[in-house]
């Protein structure tokens, strides 16, 4: 029996299509000219090169350290500016920065480098908590945003949280001090050594007050040089009671999904094994009779195991089925998400018709620009960016809105 | 040894047959052409290039589609493979590694120019130019859309996807050629074949190729 995946026949004629002439004669000769001007230097010549290398290397990364923008990598390697990352259910995941700053997702977090700079970089955590450890240098500029909120740090210790679902932030600082902005904060609030800020957006509160524990464990491990501790050793950074401080959206143990086999999976991060057991239940029966919070994890469990299409039923189920809700709403933003630019722009159109003032409603603001552009709706582009700009006038995507503004960016 | 030197032009004719010396191509397998060219013979180079240029030419054409910088990235990967020569463990797997090296130099054109279009926010300068495939008919629009679509997507999940679905790779050689674990690739085989088919459903002229096995 043969079996045909879909598109097979497009593939193969891609695979047999004709290659184009190629001229082997020059490029042969190219090779073969580096080739010849590859030959072994005498050692007096090498002895000269090495110095000459000392003395290039010197002023090099001199010039490197002063102009280059700061760099990051993770255990995967070397990281991407708007590359998205996610934390596993049960493990951290550390960024490293060239300059030496440290920053730790916490488990079931999501986040992206969004801009590197020679002066820092900015941090957008979409879900879950982040503990970093800035180096302090002249001009140091980070920021962490998180839904509505900035964090600018110069150099300093300090964690952050942020639970969309719940719209909460909190803020606690180790060392020397931070800024936040967002709403209900004052503009900015300052956060210093041994403070804490929290803020509730649904109730309208903040809270400044004294840290409760000290110590950002994550970040003071990678800081001694050391890897982050299993996370099951790993004293928590926030306390859990008193609910003062937002719980992760995606830490273990909440209740959305718990119940089930391959919901505990997706808690431990086994991603492919939750989704086999998914399949093993029935898809279509989950679909059917999940919670909006369960279609949103499966969504995520899909992604995450590489089922997109899967992913694309869930998200476009919890829409169907719970129409008007705040999760319907989230569902639209990751359909943006993983969407082509034109259908994406309408996603996010659509997220912020149903959720003006949602947790998530700067950053679809924002990629309401990029996918409109990148669409070649310069039009559509535009008015998005003027939008963008007379809400979030410092908003990661500012730069962004006027370049499109002003034409720019062709 | 005298007949080796090259001679005067006013020396060179009337040339006695017997003094003529060819070099006869290089014969060695793959081990013997490496340790040559590490000893810096010209002829184990040349050897090493026409044995190798045109099926790396093949696989940057498949990667990057009718693209006008294929040269120069063959060239790149010829440039890289001398670079790296020194480095290389087994020399019995030589193909192989230039497979690799080359897969990785499409990688790094494919993120440089992203890099630079997100500087310069993708206008259309930085579009590489797209050269029309020669088929014509109904293979050729299909073809033509293809390409089209795959220029728009990740690069990271376009060689995924062309490694397992074009290449024929299995997951395992297609992640260590692409540089990566098997996971990884996974998750970009599945997002690349994901966002390929959502858009070429999007594309009449290839509705006929999307059924089981295609057309």
């Amino acid at each position: 029996m043969t079996f045909h995946e879909p598109g097979e026949g497009l593939f193969r004629a891609l695979r047999e299509d004709a290659i184009p002439a190629f001229d082997h004669g020059a490029g042969r000769a190219r090779f073969l000219e580096r080739f010849a001007a590859r030959r072994k230097p005498s050692r007096r010549r090498w002895a000269l090169l090495a110095a000459a290398a000392a003395v290039v290397c010197a002023i090099a990364i001199g010039a490197w350290r002063a102009t280059s923008e700061v760099t990051f990598s993770t255990a995967a390697g070397e990281g991407r500016a708007g590359t998205w990352l996610a934390s596993g259910g049960t493990t951290d995941l550390p960024l490293i920065f060239s300059e030496g700053t440290r920053v730790v997702m916490a488990p079931g977090s999501r986040g992206r480098v969004d801009a590197l700079r020679r002066s820092g970089a900015s941090f957008l955590l979409e879900r879950g908590r982040v503990s970093a450890r800035v180096m302090h240098r002249t001009n140091a500029d980070w920021r962490f945003l998180a839904g509505p909120f900035e964090v600018r740090v110069t150099g300093t210790r300090l964690g952050v949280d942020w639970d969309p679902a719940q719209e909460r932030f909190a803020v606690r600082v180790e060392e020397g001090s931070v800024e936040v902005r967002g709403p209900n904060v004052g503009e900015p609030q300052v956060v210093r050594e041994g403070e804490q800020c929290v803020v509730d957006v649904p109730r309208r509160t903040a809270r400044l007050g004294p840290s409760d524990r000290e110590g950002v464990p994550e970040a003071d491990a990678l800081a001694d040089g050391g890897a982050a501790p299993p996370s099951g050793e790993k004293p928590e950074p926030y306390p859990r009671g008193a609910s003062t401080l937002p719980a992760p959206l995606l830490a273990p143990g909440r209740p959305a999904a718990s119940g089930s086999t391959w919901g505990r999976l997706e808690e431990k991060g086994d991603y492919d094994g939750a989704y086999a057991v998914a399949t093993s239940v029935g898809l279509a029966s989950i679909l059917r009779s999940s919670s909006a919070d369960e279609l949103l994890r499966l969504a995520q469990v899909a992604r995450l195991s590489g089922h997109r299409d899967t992913e694309r039923d869930a998200l476009v189920t919890c829409r169907r089925r719970f129409p008007g809700s705040e999760r319907a709403a989230v569902a639209a933003y990751e359909l943006g998400q993983s969407s082509s630019p034109g259908e994406a722009a309408s996603w996010f159109d659509t997220y912020l018709g149903e959720q003006p003032s949602g947790a998530l409603a700067r950053e679809a603001a924002g990629r309401l620009i990029e996918s409109r552009a990148a669409a070649g709706d310069d039009r559509g582009a535009r008015d998005a960016a003027a939008r963008y700009l007379a809400r979030y006038p410092g908003g990661p995507h500012a730069p962004l809105a006027r370049r499109v503004l002003t034409g720019a960016h062709e | 040894m005298t007949a080796r030197r090259r001679q005067p032009a006013d020396a060179r004719a009337p040339r006695p047959s017997y003094g003529v010396v060819r070099a006869l191509p290089f014969d060695g397998d793959e081990a013997a052409l490496v340790a040559a060219m590490r000893g810096g013979r010209a002829d184990a180079a040349a050897a090493f290039y026409d044995r190798h240029a045109p099926s790396v030419h093949a696989l940057v054409f498949r990667l990057m589609g009718p693209d006008a910088e294929i040269d120069d990235v063959v060239n790149d990967v010829f440039v890289r493979a001398l670079e790296s020569m020194s480095r290389l463990r087994d020399p019995g797997a030589l193909r192989s590694w230039v497979y690799g090296i080359t897969v990785r130099t499409v990688a790094i054109r494919f993120q440089k120019r992203s890099r630079q279009r997100w500087l310069r926010f993708m206008s259309p300068e930085d579009v590489p130019e797209v050269v029309a495939p020669a088929v014509s008919g109904e293979l050729g629009e299909a073809l033509r859309e293809v390409h089209a679509i795959l220029h728009g997507m990740d690069p990271d999940e376009r060689i995924a996807l062309l490694l397992h679905r074009v290449e024929g790779l299995s997951l395992e050689g297609a992640a260590e050629a692409a540089g990566t674990s098997v996971s990884t690739y996974r998750r970009r085989l599945a997002r690349g074949e994901a966002k390929f088919f959502a858009r070429a459903k999007s594309r009449p002229a290839l509705d006929s190729w999307l059924g089981e096995g295609g057309s």
